[in-house]
C-alpha cells in the first residue's frame, strides 16, 4: 500500500493545504469520497448530468476553499455539507430556468424521468420508492436519503444541513411515515 | 429507518461506464482551465482598473485646477473698491444711440417723465452746488424783472 493511503483524512488534508495544493493528495481525497459524493446527490438530483455537475463542483470549491477547512471537524462533514448545498443550488437554479410556458416543473421533469425508468436498473421496488421520495418536501427527502441509504447519525446530517437534530428526528419520521402510505395504496 | 423494510434499500441508478475513472481527471481538467481563465481575467481588470484610476486622477486634477484658477480669476461686484467704478463710469463715453441699445426704452421714458424728488437731489449735487444754483437762479430772476 502507497504511504499516502496510510494517512489519515486530516493528515492529507494538512498535507494538501501545507504543500501548496499538492494534486497527489487532492486525488486521493477524491479517491476516497467520489462515490459516496456522487450518491449522496443522485440520490437528491435524480439525473446523471445534473449530479456529475455537482460532484465536480463539490471538489472544485473543496481545492479552492481548502484553507477554510476547521481540523476539528471531520473531513466527510466538510465535503458533505458543500454536496449538500451545491444540489440544493442546483435544484434552484433549474426551477428557476423552467420556462412560464413549460407546465412541467423541475419535480415534475425528476418524476417522468423515474417513471420513464431514465438511468435506472432497479426493479419495482426501487421505482416505487423513489415515487414516494419525490412526494414528499425537500427536506423531508434529504434527511430520508441520509439516514435511510448512508446510515448516518443524526449528529453529522446536522452538521451537514445545519439543522437541529430533534427537528431531524421529526423530519425522519414524517417521511417515513409518508413513504409507508404512499407504497400503501400504490 | 427500522420501520421501513430494508428491502427498498438498494442503488438502482445507472452511471455510465467508466465514470468514477475519468472523474478526478475531469475535475483536475476544470480547475487547470478555470484557473487560467481566472488568471487572463485578473490580469484584464487589473490593467481597466489601473487606466480607469489613471483617467480619473488626471480628470480630477484638471478639474481642480480649472476650478481654483476660476476661483483666484472671479470678481464680484463687492469686490470693487467704489473708485474703480467711478474710474470706469468715466472712461466710458456713450452717445446717445450706444445708450438707447444697452438702456431699454421703458427706462429711457422713465428718466424723462419721473419727478425726482428733492432728497434724491440732496444725495447727488452738495450743498455749495445748490447755493450756487440757487444765486444763480436768482440772478435770472432779477434779470428778468427788469
Amino acid at each position: 500500500m502507497s504511504p499516502i493511503k496510510q494517512l489519515s483524512d486530516h493528515e492529507l488534508m494538512k498535507n494538501f493545504v501545507d504543500k501548496g495544493k499538492e494534486e497527489i493528495y487532492f486525488r486521493e481525497i477524491m479517491n476516497r469520497y467520489k462515490q459516496k459524493v456522487y450518491w449522496q446527490v443522485r440520490r437528491i438530483v435524480i439525473v446523471h448530468e445534473d449530479t456529475d455537475e455537482v460532484v465536480q463542483n463539490v471538489f472544485i470549491r473543496l481545492w479552492r476553499f481548502a484553507d477554510n477547512f476547521r481540523f476539528d471537524s471531520a473531513l466527510s462533514s466538510f465535503i458533505y455539507r458543500i454536496a449538500y448545498n451545491e444540489s440544493l443550488n442546483i435544484l434552484k437554479k433549474k426551477r428557476k430556468f423552467t420556462s412560464l410556458d413549460d407546465i412541467m416543473d423541475q419535480e415534475g421533469i425528476m418524476k417522468q424521468f423515474i417513471h420513464q425508468g431514465d438511468g435506472m436498473n432497479g426493479d419495482k421496488i426501487f421505482r416505487k420508492l423513489q415515487e414516494a421520495l419525490l412526494e414528499l418536501p425537500e427536506k423531508q427527502r434529504l434527511v430520508f436519503n441520509y439516514k435511510y441509504f448512508e446510515d448516518m447519525p443524526y449528529k453529522e446530517i446536522s452538521e451537514i444541513t445545519g439543522t437541529s437534530e430533534g427537528a431531524l428526528k421529526a423530519s425522519f419520521h414524517h417521511a417515513v411515515e409518508k413513504i409507508k402510505h404512499f407504497l400503501d395504496i400504490h | 429507518m427500522e420501520s421501513l423494510d430494508p428491502k427498498y434499500k438498494q442503488e438502482g441508478w445507472t452511471i455510465p461506464e467508466g465514470y468514477f475513472e475519468q472523474l478526478e481527471t475531469n475535475v483536475l481538467n476544470r480547475l487547470k482551465e478555470e484557473s487560467s481563465a481566472g488568471k487572463a481575467k485578473v490580469v484584464y481588470w487589473g490593467k481597466i482598473v489601473s487606466i480607469a484610476a489613471s483617467v480619473a486622477i488626471v480628470v480630477m486634477i484638471t478639474i481642480f485646477s480649472i476650478r481654483s484658477a476660476k476661483d483666484e480669476n472671479e470678481i464680484s461686484f463687492n469686490d470693487l473698491d467704489s473708485m474703480d467704478i467711478v474710474q470706469f463710469e468715466n472712461s466710458v463715453e456713450f452717445d446717445d444711440e450706444e445708450f438707447e441699445t444697452y438702456v431699454q426704452d421703458e427706462v429711457i421714458d422713465s428718466l424723462y417723465t419721473e419727478k425726482i424728488q428733492s432728497q434724491y437731489i440732496d444725495n447727488f449735487i452738495s450743498k455749495e452746488d445748490l447755493e450756487d444754483l440757487e444765486e444763480e437762479y436768482s440772478i435770472l430772476d432779477d434779470e428778468i424783472e427788469i
